[in-house]
């Protein structure tokens, strides 16, 4: 059942010929078992083995000295383990209590509460389940995780092992970005060392409990970022989400109930044990206690990446990173590919936390913020984001499969200001056409950019028709 | 099990808890269009056809996979309903090649008639022109991806064979269902459940009907028939009957009028066949010789050792495949009875066997049921007409005596179905642990009656 990753056999592969040639995927799947055609269809699905276009990596510099309104709780986690060692001197019911008394949310962009994912998995009767960490950070803009696991690479593993004491897992993996390969090394060093000193290993900390930590790289796919199709693509399979329910908790990996968590998240773990659930309340709000990374870019004075406490209000943030009002346009946040877009003077009753997003209309997503100045292009940027999920699209659902290829196609002849006003009206068809039927998230969301700038700066658009502004009105 | 109250375009319906919304409705005589959906083999959600609206849902969610819940309330036909499957055959028209006209699943193609239903049609604009991309690299089957729509229904049908022949390849617009090689350097063992699932064109058996008609027509060759039993089981379903009862005397008849000399009945030459195995599979016991043999009856089991399970070569029966059995038996007998040179004869073994098409058959032509329909249609100018005379003027008539040393089956134990369960048996033997002497294995799901060449699955049946 349990086998070493075939993505990670084959990365082996490719990085060693450069290459992946028919010949090689007949021999990797005669080697592992597999059919050769299932193996053939799950490799071309990436773009690192059929020649296609890996993600583009965000700078995810930490600034040395904080901003005032920082506050370094996750990003400053010394590397003893404590959490870990408070955690077993708890039953895992009361492990689980503390981290849904801590309010926990999940970092990745849902908000689900990570108590109660927990739980789920916790309450499965089954001899065998797995913590999976989500750190395939494909999210344009975004480079929370990438941070954390440059700077506290132990704080994954110990809300990992920490995890698997709570719902009784004894194998973890890590699934991360294939663009991350600094970040994968560093993490690999940890996974040595915590191995080599009894943290990882059949005694964890010289007890009973045994869990081990496996890094699987991904391949050069946006889509593998959502749960399901993480899974999918662990197993070796293509990266194509599944359909819910059944949810991973109940059955995920191999089928196992499954515990899969951001990286941010499980980084958060370790600091509810360390703390106690009343001390992590500290910082955040009500019903998102806790701190988050943001990835601050584009026309700003400081980009980076910086630990504020949820309910910040964005203002104060632009403000601390050097933010020039008069020259910004547009401020989005939540992600480069599915974020919200804002115009900067909605911005002062905005706060950076679940609730208070979506009380200005947006998301809080993965908490990426860029500024865009005033000589930005919409239709070009819009056009961007749909040639991104064109590629990344994994061509399941015909909603998807098709909607992004035509969105692009539009948006293309639109920038290059040979549109026509029907150009408009089919794309508002298509986008509210796949909203209302995509498949997954994915693709009801590819669209969600370019409905808010069709709302926001509709006269831009119109610009670009052949004739100059059209007739046609929204 | 317990029941569920629900409504469904407004009426009230009972369903049991743990059925989709498509099989609640089905049982109501509420028939959803579907497209990727086919029962026990393929339930992905990927077309998005049979989405249906439900009242407190955000988006449209596909009927096919999601259960039915206490007091919901479905809408099957509403406006948003109709608009979004318009769009979505539309976007799938743009991807595939509209060429109905000389399709060879001209006229039983669900996506045709989904098409037609929604009035959507090949002369509306597209972008994409679609260039033919065939793969006729194989003998028994013909793929071409231009007229695909990605429903993946072959993909699960040969995953559910065990054979995972075809695959998905590449992502998101570029996606493509093939194998990774052409299908003849596959181990394909040509079973052709996958034509069978394929809603459209995209895959097709190989056509031999021409050549047949051709050399009856232009007096070559005479031509004989040997019938198999699921051909007249099954071919009623391809004239529009609904009842499944045995049509072999209009299929004699049909073949008579389409030329053929002489129609035998193959049930007798397969008990022969299976005859002489099992007494070669006594030889082999008492005189030494590989154990357990394997039959040769079905050519896919053949195929499938002959190409993934080479060590188990030598314990294949001696006998032929059971077309050349069949076809030689035919011919012997044909010959002393009219006194033609043997070369002059032409046989056509008909069965619902794609696998049949892979061997290669001398001086003989395996047609499918598939293709005998399609044959005789061509012969009745239309689909109509070839239904009239199919119910009207084909009288019963009897097979042509063929005499055959015994006519009664012996014993041959159990058969295994499926190439997934065959695969699973010729494993045990070769770890040695297989309990029977003898195993009689055929490629197709519940035997020959589901072969390749049998009438189609469609998604429609729930």
């Amino acid at each position: 059942m349990e086998k070493k990753p075939i993505l990670a056999l084959a990365e082996e592969v490719y990085r060693h010929t450069g290459t992946f040639s028919q010949a090689d995927i007949q021999a990797l799947a005669e080697e592992q078992g597999v059919p050769y055609a299932q193996l053939a269809g799950a490799v071309s699905f990436y773009a690192l083995f059929s020649g296609g276009k890996l993600g583009e990596v965000t700078p995810c510099n930490v600034p040395e000295i904080p901003l005032t309104l920082e506050v370094r709780r996750i990003l400053s986690q010394p590397g003893d383990y404590a959490g870990l060692k408070a955690a077993l001197a708890l039953s895992p019911d009361e492990i689980l209590e503390a981290i849904t008394a801590s309010g926990l949310r999940g970092r990745g962009g849902a908000g689900f509460p990570t108590g109660l994912k927990w739980k789920t998995t916790k309450d499965c009767v089954s001899p065998v389940k797995y913590v999976v960490v989500n750190a395939d950070e494909g999210e344009p803009d975004t480079a929370k995780d990438g941070a954390i696991l440059r700077n506290v690479p132990h704080a994954v593993l110990e809300g990992m092992i920490i995890c698997g004491l709570c719902v009784g897992a004894s194998k973890g993996y890590v699934y991360i970005r294939g663009e991350y390969p600094e970040e994968k090394r560093l993490l690999d060093r940890e996974v040595q060392r915590a191995r080599h000193e009894g943290i990882l290993g059949a005694h964890v900390c010289g007890t009973e409990f045994a869990f081990d930590v496996e890094i699987v790289a991904g391949a050069g796919s946006y889509v593998c970022g959502e749960e399901t199709a993480l899974l999918s693509s662990l197993e070796g399979q293509r990266g194509e989400p599944r359909l819910k329910p059944p949810f991973p908790g109940v059955a995920g990996l191999y089928q196992m109930p499954t515990v899969v968590n951001n990286t941010e998240t499980i980084a958060n773990v370790p600091l509810v044990l360390r703390l106690g659930a009343e001390s992590y309340r500290q910082y955040g709000t009500e019903k998102t206690p806790g701190t988050k990374l943001v990835t601050v870019c584009g026309q700003v004075a400081q980009p980076g990446v910086y630990e504020v406490p949820l309910g910040t209000s964005l203002r104060s943030i632009l403000d601390a990173v050097g933010y020039c009002q008069t020259t910004a346009k547009l401020i989005q946040v939540g992600g480069g590919a599915s974020g919200c877009l804002l115009l900067p003077n909605s911005l002062d009753a905005a706060t950076l936390d679940i609730e208070g997003m979506a009380a200005v209309g947006g998301t809080l997503g993965t908490g990426s913020v860029r500024v865009f100045g005033e000589d930005t292009d919409i239709v070009a940027l819009c056009r961007d984001v749909a040639v991104f999920f064109q590629e990344e699209s994994c061509g399941k659902c015909t909603p998807c499969r098709f909607g992004t290829k035509r969105i692009a196609e539009l948006l293309e002849l639109l920038a290059e200001g040979n549109g026509e006003a029907i150009y408009i009206a089919e794309l508002r068809a298509i986008a509210a056409y796949m909203t209302d039927n995509a498949r997954c998230a994915f693709g009801q969301s590819a669209t969600g950019i370019l409905l808010a700038a069709l709302r926001l700066f509709p006269e831009e658009f119109e610009a670009r028709c052949k004739g100059g502004h059209s007739a046609w009105n929204q | 099990m317990e029941s569920v109250t629900l409504t469904i375009n407004g009426q009230t319906v009972q369903a049991n808890s743990g059925d989709t919304i498509l099989t609640a409705a089905a049982k109501s005589g509420i028939r959803i269009p579907s497209l990727c959906f086919l029962k026990d083999c393929n339930q992905s959600a990927a077309c998005r056809i049979c989405v249906v609206e439900v009242a407190g849902m955000r988006s449209l969610v596909p009927s096919c996979v999601t259960q039915v819940r206490e007091g919901m309330e479905v809408q099957t036909e509403s406006e948003r309903v109709r608009k979004a499957r318009k769009t979505t055959l539309d976007m799938l028209c743009k991807h595939h090649r509209m060429i109905c006209d000389q399709c060879a699943r001209y006229s039983d193609c669900e996506f045709h008639a989904l098409c037609r239903r929604y009035g959507i049609s090949e002369e509306d604009y597209n972008p994409y022109v679609m260039q033919a991309n065939a793969d006729d690299s194989a003998t028994h089957l013909i793929r071409d991806t231009s007229k695909c729509v990605l429903c993946q229904r072959c993909v699960s049908a040969c995953h559910a064979q065990g054979m995972d022949v075809i695959s998905v390849l590449r992502r998101g617009w570029n996606t493509k269902i093939s194998p990774p090689v052409p299908l003849a350097d596959m181990n394909c063992a040509g079973c052709g459940q996958c034509v069978r699932a394929c809603p459209t064109g995209a895959l097709t058996i190989r056509d031999d009907t021409a050549t047949v008609r051709d050399l009856i027509r232009q007096r070559k060759k005479t031509a004989i028939a040997v019938v198999m039993p699921p051909v007249g089981r099954t071919i009623g379903k391809l004239f529009c009957e609904e009842t499944e009862r045995d049509q072999s005397g209009k299929v004699v008849a049909m073949l008579k009028k389409l030329g053929f000399r002489r129609v035998y009945d193959g049930a007798a030459c397969k008990a022969a066949f299976l005859n002489a195995e099992v007494e070669e599979t006594k030889r082999r016991k008492a005189s030494g010789g590989a154990l357990p043999v394997i039959s040769q009856v079905c050519p896919g089991v053949r195929n499938l050792v002959e190409r993934q399970i080479p060590s188990l070569k030598g314990n294949l029966s001696g006998m032929k495949p059971l077309p050349e059995y069949c076809a030689d038996l035919a011919r012997t007998a044909f010959a002393e009875e009219s006194g033609l040179p043997e070369e002059e004869i032409l046989v056509v073994f008909i069965n619902s066997c794609t696998a049949a098409k892979t061997l290669p058959l001398d001086g003989a032509i395996a047609l499918t049921t598939y293709e005998l329909a399609a044959m005789f249609r061509r012969a009745c100018v239309s689909r109509f007409t070839a239904r009239k005379v199919w119910e009207e003027q084909l009288e019963d008539a009897s097979f042509d005596i063929l005499s055959l040393p015994t006519q009664t089956a012996a014993d041959s134990g159990q058969a295994i179905t499926g190439l997934a369960n065959v695969k699973e048996a010729l494993a045990q033997m070769t770890q040695g642990s297989y309990p029977e002497p003898f195993l009689e294995g055929y490629a197709c799901p519940g035997s020959c009656v589901n072969g390749g060449g049998a009438p189609r699955r469609d998604s429609s049946q729930i």
